[in-house]
């Protein structure tokens, strides 16, 4: 297991090197000098030489790219123009608020999702099949600011029933029913995405449904609900789990506006804050977050697919 | 002509899709004949009438400025309409593009998709936000932030079934012939790739919508004063418990647009082939 | 064995499955009689889509409802009519006292569980056994249908195991709880002619031992002539003749029967060409009135067209459907094959 990680970590050096040069590229893509427009209007020509001299802006672009890549390596992805703060540790100050979003949303449209998708398929072409589908549909056409906002509207000040915005840390005050501050977010960001998921377990369960395993297990006696759980669930689910965790890695910056409507100090809308005040470092250092963020992801639901199906073997 | 009874028969038994047909067609008229059909300049400031409830003059209410909210929403439309037309253009004119040139020339589309691949693992909004920070804010600009997020879909798509179509036997054939590879994307791989891309049209068409509307939200789309359904929702932000109305219509405006979308665009997948759910299911 | 005295373990009275469709019902099973005896192992030979599988899932109770289900008819089982059981008893019944094997032993397994677990969920299902007294019989039942090393082959998931292993896993499932009868659908027939033997030779040792009757399925011939006591032929969903062995392959008296065998191929024949039935079966909803076979019959006259022959008695516990059939004398001018 140790060599395979090892291995699939090298492998991904590619990708890494191939979202460096786009990040970089961003930066420097951004009409004017990376300096000034770093610095703003308001800075002088003194200011700007000098960063422009911190940068090695006047070093050939690719060994600024090489000296920018290198210190990536290292986990330095430069400075917050606004926090004066390592980029890194500003990042990782919004992290406690999306990390918990996105798993209460994952819990939300995992515990949802996947049943009804379980549902849908098991009565599929009838009645049941048509109404989940087409309320997973609606739930997917449906804005995450309104959303926000509804439920706001509703929940809060109509029944004044739940926070509406801010969230206090959980892990410095060890308070946890500050999560609750969590839990319209959770909903808003749940109710689009977990459409995705009810499609995917459903057409997962349907192509599963005609296996001739399944003949077997009916004709071994077994009761209808082992069937479709242990036997065609639990194969289906094979195919549904890659999509799990890459809905994971797109709710961490997704919940963009659901932050931005329940002011939450997390990574979204650090992004948001951060295009506003011209923070480029910051917004390189999310993006490049992002992609490491995805790269993990996907080794991890590959090593969870080689427990799913004993016929698929690290390689 | 057979053309158009093939389009309309495969809503024989898709009552749903059916209606969500007719709502797209009413909100692409309304949106094209809106100078027509507003009773009030959707721009027009009254203050006296400011945060009124819908009443018999004013069929949605009024928003914080006075202005008509039905006209608003109905010029919301128009917007609507504009941006979904251009992402759309943006993303299948560079997605095909991407797509064919790669698989026509493998050495290219490997590292074309590779990089593909990379933006793919960027979320869509995020990736649209990237764009916005390089090129700035606007509706041109915003057709092309929120258009970049689905060449990449496409690209992927069309390079995929690009290959397949070359890789069977009549292609062979036809080149050895002697027919260039210009003719045979041409009348070989295009007419093919028709289909599966007017669904994915349709698909992004209506994602686009919430992608363009959340960036409107932001404050990062088009400026605050047009009127677009994002716009009108973030600006009357404060109002809501005073006016709910505010939040309603143009929102369920959005939804209702984007639901009829998708059962439209889910008959056509339905008709096309089911094999094409798995690429399409990133939706 | 065939000669039994007491009650069949399966009997079959006017059986009819119907499938529904856009056009009507179509019935791939017509007014079908069967009986098997205590111990019997019966062949259940004809072309593909006959409607031989559907009988066996009828039997099981494992027709896709509601579009396929019984329209008509008795299956008397273990002194009941498994047609009026609700569907939790006849649930009950399937794969403790009724189990069925299938053809394709590749894909019959499910591939994320052991063997072993597979055959555990099978015996906890019908009997109280705790998990290690389950695995314990799963891997006697293992050993008893010769997979060599049972006890730690229990622990292997099926894409570990070739076919025949598979096969013989599926077997080991379908013989667990100790069945009073086994349906085995052309349980040879996606595997090597080796194996095939094998397996066959497995299915009649265990007959033995486990005094159960065997329901066989097939549209192999030989395998008819190496296992069977008596056979059942059909064609278009109808019980067309029936005979033991034996007898079956002496004197075929049904048209059907008799090209059939004049078909199979053989070493010592003077032919250089195969023989081959004119004609196909006919397409559901295409079904001819009277005797379905006529149009590839060169028998057939029209009395044939106007009534279905009733299945009459031809010979000693031997029957066929047919107006016309072939007579002794007939068959000893049989050399030449044509009728």
């Amino acid at each position: 297991m140790g060599t395979y990680i090892l291995k699939r970590l090298l492998a991904a050096i590619p990708t890494l090197l191939i979202a460096a040069v786009l990040v970089f590229a961003f930066i420097h893509l951004i009409p004017g000098d990376p300096a000034s427009v770093m610095l703003g209007d308001m800075a002088s020509s003194e200011e700007i030489e000098a960063l422009q001299k911190e940068f090695g802006l006047d070093r050939p672009i690719y060994e600024q790219f090489v000296l920018w890549f290198g210190q990536v390596l290292q986990g330095d992805l430069g400075t917050s123009i606004y926090f004066q703060e390592p980029v890194l540790a500003v990042i990782g100050e919004g992290a406690e608020t999306s990390l918990f979003l996105a798993l209460f949303t994952m819990i939300l449209i995992v515990v949802i999702g996947v049943p009804a998708g379980i549902v849908s398929a098991s009565f599929h072409g009838g009645k049941v099949d048509q109404s989940v589908s087409g309320l997973a549909m609606l739930f997917a056409s449906i804005p995450t600011f309104w959303l926000g906002l509804y439920l706001i509207f509703t929940v809060s000040v109509t029944l004044d029933l739940l926070p509406t915005s801010g969230f206090p840390s959980v892990i410095e005050s060890g308070d946890l029913s500050n999560f609750r501050y969590l839990i319209l977010p959770a909903i808003t960001l749940s109710a689009p995405n977990s459409a995705l998921v009810v499609r995917l377990v459903r057409a997962g369960m349907l192509d599963t449904m005609r296996e001739d395993f399944v003949r077997t297990a009916r004709a071994k006696g077994l009761p209808e609900w082992a069937v479709t759980i242990r036997h065609i669930f639990r194969n289906a689910l094979i195919g549904v789990v890659a999509t799990l965790g890459f809905t994971f890695v797109g709710l961490v910056s997704e919940a963009v506006v659901t932050e931005t409507v329940f002011a939450l100090p997390g990574i979204g809308r650090l992004v948001v804050q951060s295009i506003a005040r011209r923070d480029y470092p910051v917004i390189q250092g999310i993006i490049m977050v992002v992609i490491v963020f995805y790269i993990l992801v996907n080794l991890i639901v590959d090593i969870v697919t080689t427990y799913l199906d004993p016929r698929v073997k690290l390689q | 002509m057979t053309a158009v009874f093939d389009f309309l028969s495969l809503f024989r038994h898709r009552w749903l899709a059916a209606i969500g047909l007719v709502i797209i067609l009413i909100i692409v008229v309304a949106a094209i004949l809106a100078p027509w059909i507003t009773p009030f300049d959707p721009l027009k400031i009254d203050a006296i009438a400011r945060l009124t409830p819908p009443n018999a003059e004013h069929w949605f209410g009024t928003d914080h400025a006075g202005r008509d909210l039905f006209s608003r929403v109905i010029y919301g439309a128009r917007m609507a309409l504009i941006t979904g037309i251009g992402v759309v253009t943006i993303a299948l004119s560079f997605g095909v593009l991407l797509g064919i040139l790669s698989a026509y020339y493998p050495p290219l589309g490997l590292v074309l998709m590779r990089v593909v691949d990379v933006l793919m693992g960027i979320p869509a909004l995020l990736l649209a936000l990237a764009f916005v920070v390089v090129l700035g804010k606007g509706l041109f600009n915003s057709m092309i932030a929120v258009g970049a997020i689905y060449v990449t879909t496409t690209a992927r798509i069309t390079y995929g079934l690009t290959r397949k179509i070359v890789a069977e036997t009549y292609i062979e054939a036809v080149t050895s012939l002697g027919a260039s590879d210009l003719r045979i994307m041409r009348r070989h791989v295009l007419p093919n790739l028709v289909s599966p891309l007017m669904v994915q049209a349709t698909f992004i068409f209506a994602f686009a919508q919430l992608s363009t509307a959340s960036l409107d939200f932001l404050g990062l789309g088009l400026p605050p004063d047009v009127p677009s359904w994002g716009n009108m929702v973030a600006e009357t932000r404060r109002y809501i418990t005073r006016a709910p109305w505010l939040l309603m219509f143009p929102g369920g405006a959005i939804i209702l647009t984007v639901f009829s979308l998708n059962l439209v665009g889910d008959a056509l997948r339905d008709r096309l082939d089911p094999r094409f759910k798995d690429d399409l299911a990133k939706w | 064995m065939v000669d039994s005295i007491g009650q069949p373990v399966l009997e079959l009275t006017d059986l009819t499955v119907g499938i529904g469709s856009e056009r009507g019902v179509f019935n791939a099973v017509e007014a079908l009689s069967l009986r098997i005896e205590e111990g019997e192992v019966l062949g259940l030979v004809g072309e593909s889509g006959c409607g031989k599988s559907i009988t066996a899932l009828a039997v099981m109770g494992l027709l896709a409802a509601p579009t396929v289900r019984i329209t008509g008819g008795h299956i008397r089982f273990g002194g009941r009519d498994l047609v009026e059981l609700t569907t939790a008893e006849r649930r009950r019944l399937r794969g403790d006292r009724i189990a069925m094997i299938f053809q394709e032993p590749m894909t019959s397994l499910n591939p994320v569980y052991t063997i072993g677990d597979q055959l555990v969920e099978a015996v906890r299902t019908h009997r109280s056994l705790s998990r290690s007294a389950a695995w314990r019989e799963a891997v006697a039942m293992l050993d008893r249908v010769g997979i060599p090393g049972a006890a730690s082959r229990a622990g292997n998931y099926p894409h570990e195991l070739s076919g025949g292993m598979r096969q013989r896993v599926m077997i080991a499932m379908a013989l667990i709880c100790g069945p009073d009868l086994l349906i085995a659908d052309e349980p040879t027939t996606a595997l090597d002619v080796s194996t095939q033997a094998q397996i066959l030779d497995l299915l009649m040792a265990l007959r033995q031992d486990f005094g159960m009757a065997i329901l066989m399925i097939t549209h192999d011939l030989g395998v008819v002539a190496e296992v069977a006591d008596r056979v059942a032929v059909m064609y278009a969903g109808r019980l067309v003749e029936t005979a033991p062995v034996r007898e079956l392959f002496k004197a075929p008296t049904h048209p059907y029967t008799h090209a059939l065998l004049g078909s199979m191929p053989r070493l010592d024949a003077q032919e250089t060409r195969l023989r081959v039935i004119e004609g196909s079966v006919a397409p559901p909803f295409a079904r001819l009135s009277g005797c379905t076979f006529r149009d590839r019959c060169q028998r057939a006259e029209t009395r044939c067209a106007g009534a279905v022959p009733p299945l009459d008695e031809v010979g000693m516990d031997h029957r066929a459907r047919c107006f016309f059939p072939i007579t002794g004398a007939e068959v000893g001018a049989q050399s030449s094959g044509n009728l």
